[in-house]
């Protein structure tokens, strides 16, 4: 073969070696989670996990079923949550908070929802909240449910938009105890 | 693969390789790693050679005062030590002849995320080192107010935090002080096969000396207010 031949294929064929490695979409695409966005009184079913937010309040203190109050900043909300077609894994394993940049993860101080087992057919019922700094009444926070507590790369992920603005801030609330699934 | 070397070079090849082999003839390869040697020792000693490299300063901190880094601000405000301090997660057993040392911390996560703070070796468990105890993390991290086990700190939400040692009852006594050392941490950023942000590579950059207060059995304590 000549050698002209040689080095023009070995140049087409790295230039498409290139081109193909322009192709793929990216960790943006190829990894990010399947969001179902909700508002209040809507139902997201996901991969392992079915969310319902009841309700969502602000209040300065907050107490629970067994007693355990403390002040602060609480956003809380109410959900019913049950597993979808297994409950091997099914767990509500983590609940964030996100607001301008900072990710609040849910309370682990009150008895609430966090990391509890899920049942399918039988919703899961109770509140999670969440400690934000003393003073922030404002902004728009973006509340994320997953199954998993460190990874929900394309895995379903349950979203929840609040305007901590628009919230009524009350003296004192109440967790909504935890009822229904296996308790 | 078949055999390419094994077939004779044809003469045009052999025209074309000529000015190359004419070019690198010229140029004595013995000589090259005696050169790479000494530029490189050359550059090794301009960069200091095998000098120890100076470690960053250790500042020196007095109880109450305040450590910020990018992760936490962390003050140890006291130090106690006590027989038992159950309620924070320090089980020590008397007849083993153990006891507890627990200093009171306040701690605020000024980074984006909430962080751990029991979790050992990291966030503020790996913050805090006794090192008059061996170097060691606490043996457990509580909040003060509710007597929480396993906190997490909330960005921008400070929390007072008992972070206690169990130690020999003979390891320390009031006249003793508890030493700590205050480590940071840098934020590492997974690449490749690695996701997400995570604290790493500790240094130790403060030292305190944390004066003792023997209460007993600890009647009085703090933490004795918790509502669960």
């Amino acid at each position: 073969m000549k050698s002209v031949t040689v080095w023009a294929g070995g140049i087409v064929l790295l230039v498409a070696a290139w081109g193909v490695t322009q192709i793929p979409a990216g960790q943006a695409l190829t990894e990010s989670s399947f969001v179902q966005s909700v508002d209040v009184g809507d139902r997201a079913v996901g991969r392992q996990m079915a969310v319902t937010v009841t309700d969502v309040a602000a209040a300065e203190r907050i107490s629970d079923e067994v007693g355990w109050a403390a002040d602060g900043a609480w956003v809380v909300v109410d959900v019913s949550v049950e597993a979808v077609n297994t409950e091997e894994g099914a767990v509500l394993g983590l609940a964030t908070l996100l607001i301008d940049g900072d990710t609040y993860r849910a309370s682990e101080r009150p008895v609430s929802l966090l990391g509890k087992a899920l049942q399918v057919g039988t919703p899961k019922t109770g509140s999670i909240a969440f400690e934000l700094p003393a003073g922030m009444r404002d902004g728009t926070a973006v509340i994320r449910f997953t199954v998993s507590d460190r990874d929900w790369r394309l895995d379903s992920v349950v979203e929840f938009t609040v305007d901590l603005g628009s919230l009524r801030w009350d003296d004192e609330r109440e967790l909504a105890p935890l009822a229904g699934g296996g308790v | 693969m078949t055999g390419p070397a094994d077939e004779p070079r044809s003469p045009r090849r052999a025209r074309d390789a000529r000015w190359l082999r004419a070019a690198t003839d010229r140029v004595p390869t013995t000589w090259i790693p005696g050169i790479l040697t000494a530029v490189f020792l050359g550059a090794a000693a301009a960069f200091g050679g095998l000098e120890a490299v100076a470690a960053p300063p250790v500042a020196t901190l007095e109880p109450g005062e305040t450590h910020v880094n990018d992760m936490l601000s962390i003050t140890v405000e006291r130090a106690v030590l006590i027989d038992t301090l159950r309620d924070a997660g320090l089980y020590a057993d008397p007849e083993k002849g153990e006891r507890v040392v627990a200093a009171v911390v306040r701690a605020e996560n000024v980074w984006d995320t909430a962080l751990p703070a029991a979790a050992q070796g990291k966030g503020l468990s790996g913050s805090i080192i006794a090192s008059n105890l061996g170097g060691r993390y606490p043996d457990a991290v509580a909040r003060l107010d509710d007597g929480n086990t396993g906190p997490w700190l909330q960005p921008g939400v400070p929390v007072e935090l008992v972070v206690g040692w169990i130690i020999k009852k003979d390891d320390l006594t009031d006249a003793d002080e508890l030493s700590l050392e205050i480590r940071d941490f840098s934020l590492v950023t997974g690449k490749l096969v690695a996701i997400g942000e995570w604290w790493d590579t500790p240094v130790v950059v403060a030292e305190m000396d944390v004066p003792l207060t023997d209460v007993g059995a600890g009647a009085n304590q703090p933490s004795q207010g918790a509502s669960r």
